[in-house]
């Protein structure tokens, strides 16, 4: 599996960042999706998932600064670690402006117990569920 | 206790017959639901939300 080093990824993600509010950077392909887009919904699935079973995208920080820092350098390099692929994110709250930066991955190999747990364990909210017909579910 | 649910009105690509705000949160923070396209009573209680947690 192709490993893009961090700090070549956030130049690249910077250089989408300074047109674009809220994203995924693909360091890999380098692209972002935007997956409230049906269209790059599939094409996020295309990429990653198994073509016939839901693919997750699974956030593994709540970074509450716009900065990346040690948590997200240490997230993205334990994810290539376990060979998955590191995506980098940005955020922007409709009610202060700000930007948040965070890490998340896809998976299109696990099943819904596994998300769930994984979405303890990096203590998220939701997971996101992407089908092949580019819908979207959170769970 | 009972979470608040809402219909998902607003989110068309959407499986999702409803969600919690968690789930509205989260959709903002991964770019697959569009604050502006909230309804206004969600749009508050999210912004309240938000503002709760300094974000």
């Amino acid at each position: 599996m192709e490993k893009v080093d961090y700090n070549k990824a956030i130049i690249n993600f910077e250089k989408e960042a300074s047109t674009r509010t809220t994203f995924s950077y693909d360091p890999v392909s380098n692209k972002v999706y935007d997956v409230s887009k049906i269209e790059e919904s599939k094409e996020l699935y295309n990429a990653y998932g198994n073509g016939k079973d839901p693919l997750y995208i699974i956030s593994t920080t709540n970074n509450i600064t716009d900065k990346f820092n040690n948590d997200t350098k240490n997230a993205y390099l334990d994810l290539q670690n376990k060979e998955k692929t590191p995506f980098l994110g940005q955020w922007t709250s409709p009610v202060s402006g700000k930007k948040f930066k965070d890490v998340s991955y896809p998976d299109g190999y696990i099943d819904e117990i596994e998300a769930i747990r994984l979405k303890t364990l990096f203590n998220q909210e939701s997971v996101l569920r992407v089908y092949s017909n580019g819908e979207w579910e959170l769970i | 206790m009972t979470q608040q649910v809402f219909k998902n009105t607003f989110a068309p690509n959407s499986r999702n017959k409803e969600f919690t705000l968690s789930q509205i949160i989260s959709g903002i923070k991964s770019g697959v639901i569009n604050f502006e396209t909230l309804p206004n009573n969600i749009k508050e209680i999210v912004s309240i939300e938000l503002e709760k947690r300094d974000l």
